[in-house]
């Protein structure tokens, strides 16, 4: 056991001890945080590309901020816990409102998860266009229970939701007569056109907005370029796999 | 002001991590008594957590397994340290061991557990998860559900704690008259500051055993003999949780000071 832990399992049951007035309703609260905990651990393993993180965050900022943040590569979620009221998942009007305003005042937070501390952790997703919509016509709130899913089903959607997709344009087979070079152009093709998309991608944060102005475009395309050209003069798949991990320094080819 | 507090009986089952925690506590925060007195004054100091703790209690027994019984080890912490010798701190052990009703789950069901379709691949892993002492207290914690009350481990091991959030709601475990869902599991000090704000435990003696889980975490921080020392982000983890520790500790005084002044 780390202390750590120790610890952290000690203010997390403060915490709930303070905020509600009953045991049954802190014991809701404690397992669900345990339970989203574990789930998370499963993401992290499992979207290990999109370094996910998840850490408290109406613990960090008093205002406009949800239980949890998770941070999904340049984007965020934040998840909303609630208690659950005679085992029935509700959703007021004054909470949508707040929601909104968490959102507002969070840019890059993509979607809030809500999730209900009964034992199944039912859960949903809204983006700020989905809030809007039921703010607009508040009869559509009561038929909310009929799209709950459980946390893991719906954390495990939105983060497919936001993974870029990339369509790679079915190539044709070459012609017989077709020789190295025809390769070359094809490939050469494809990988400039896939470096002009991701250039002219554009980017909800400063910092991933400065990085990608900085990016030496140009140095980067030639080297891939020289790796294609001696990919397809047989040059073993291992030295070539090492030089297209390792960032070009100035002069390379 | 309403609080949260201890409302109903239950079955209380202690893990050696809430023993040794109490042990050590009591000997940190008294390094000044002599070697000869030591001993008794730890086990009475013992006796009475475990009595307050019992309170909590139906039938006022406290349950262990016979796996976590042997795991507490006095001499193993700070009795160790201070040089006190094993044949001397014996009797006191099996004194503590025996405030205890010890029972035995047949490994069979233990493994079981770690058979569970979807459990955390951690978890269940025996070399970096859960030990077979661990999972026999959730088992003798699914047990006893079959009595139809709710049933509390005390733990501070967190692994355990959060497999058995996990564990209750396991629909394939509801068999016959045993209910999963009647079972929780609490750390040892969160329990203890539950049965404070009931007047049980003096704030003073509350604020020790708080202190104590602090230092012994912030005491990470330094270089250890080995030369291993806590990285400074995790360090400031540990302040910002102590500090909302003390801060929420603080409040839960005020209350119960407000909740004595309002009881005709």
């Amino acid at each position: 056991m780390s202390d750590q832990n120790s610890l952290d399992g000690f203010v997390n049951e403060l915490m709930a001890s303070m905020s509600k007035d009953n045991r049954d309703a802190m014991m809701r609260r404690i397992n669900a945080e345990r339970m989203i905990k574990l789930v998370a651990e499963k993401l992290v393993d499992l979207h290990e590309a999109e370094s996910i993180r998840v850490i408290p965050d109406n613990r960090l900022t008093v205002q406009d901020a949800a239980d949890y943040l998770v941070q999904v590569d340049e984007y965020d979620l934040r998840l909303v816990l609630l208690d659950v009221v005679d085992a029935k998942p509700t959703v007021s009007k004054e909470a949508l409102d707040e929601w909104v305003a968490l959102l507002k005042s969070n840019p890059n937070t993509t979607a809030l998860i809500v999730v209900w501390t009964n034992d199944e952790l039912s859960s949903i997703a809204f983006s700020m266009r989905r809030l809007n919509y039921l703010i607009d016509h508040p009869q559509e709130i009561a038929k909310l229970p009929q799209n709950l899913d459980t946390f893991e089903n719906v954390i495990s959607a939105t983060i497919r939701k936001q993974t870029k997709g990339w369509k790679i344009p079915k190539i044709e087979p070459n012609k017989p007569s077709s020789g190295k070079r025809d390769l070359y152009s094809i490939f050469s093709q494809k990988i400039i056109s896939a470096i002009d998309v991701e250039a002219n991608r554009s980017y909800r944060t400063e910092e991933r907005l400065k990085a990608a102005k900085n990016f030496p475009l140009e140095r980067e395309t030639q080297a891939i370029l020289k790796i294609l050209q001696d990919a397809l003069d047989g040059k073993p798949a291992k030295d070539l796999e090492k030089r297209l991990t390792t960032l070009p320094r100035k002069g390379d080819e | 002001m309403p609080i949260t507090a201890i409302e109903r009986s239950s079955h209380v089952i202690v893990d050696n991590s809430v023993l040794s925690m109490l042990t050590d506590c009591y000997c940190t925060n008294n390094v000044g008594v002599p070697d000869s007195q030591l001993l008794t004054q730890v086990r009475q100091w013992l006796l009475d957590q475990l009595a307050n703790l019992r309170a909590t209690s139906i039938e006022n027994k406290l349950h262990t397994t016979d796996l976590v019984s042997a795991e507490y080890k006095p001499e193993r912490g700070y009795l160790g340290i201070r040089g006190l010798p094993a044949h001397q701190i014996t009797p006191m052990t099996n004194h503590i061991r025996g405030q205890l009703r010890v029972s035995t789950m047949e490994n069979k069901s233990i493994q079981a557990l770690r058979s569970l379709p979807g459990a955390n691949k951690r978890l269940i892993n025996p070399k970096e998860g859960l030990s077979d002492c661990d999972l026999s207290l959730i088992q003798l914690g699914i047990h006893l559900t079959q009595h139809n009350q709710p049933v509390v481990i005390l733990s501070n091991d967190q692994d355990l704690l959060d497999f058995v959030s996990w564990v209750r709601t396991q629909k394939s475990l509801r068999v016959g008259a045993i209910n999963p869902l009647l079972l929780e599991g609490e750390t040892g000090l969160g329990y203890m500051e539950l049965i404070h704000r009931s007047c049980k435990i003096p704030s003073a003696q509350m604020g020790q055993m708080i202190n104590f889980t602090i230092n012994t975490t912030v005491s990470r921080m330094q270089q250890l003999a080995d030369g291993t020392q806590l990285n400074p982000q995790k360090a400031m983890k540990i302040i910002q949780r102590a500090t909302t520790i003390n801060s929420l500790f603080t409040q839960a005084i005020e209350i119960k000071a407000q909740n004595r002044s309002v009881v005709p």
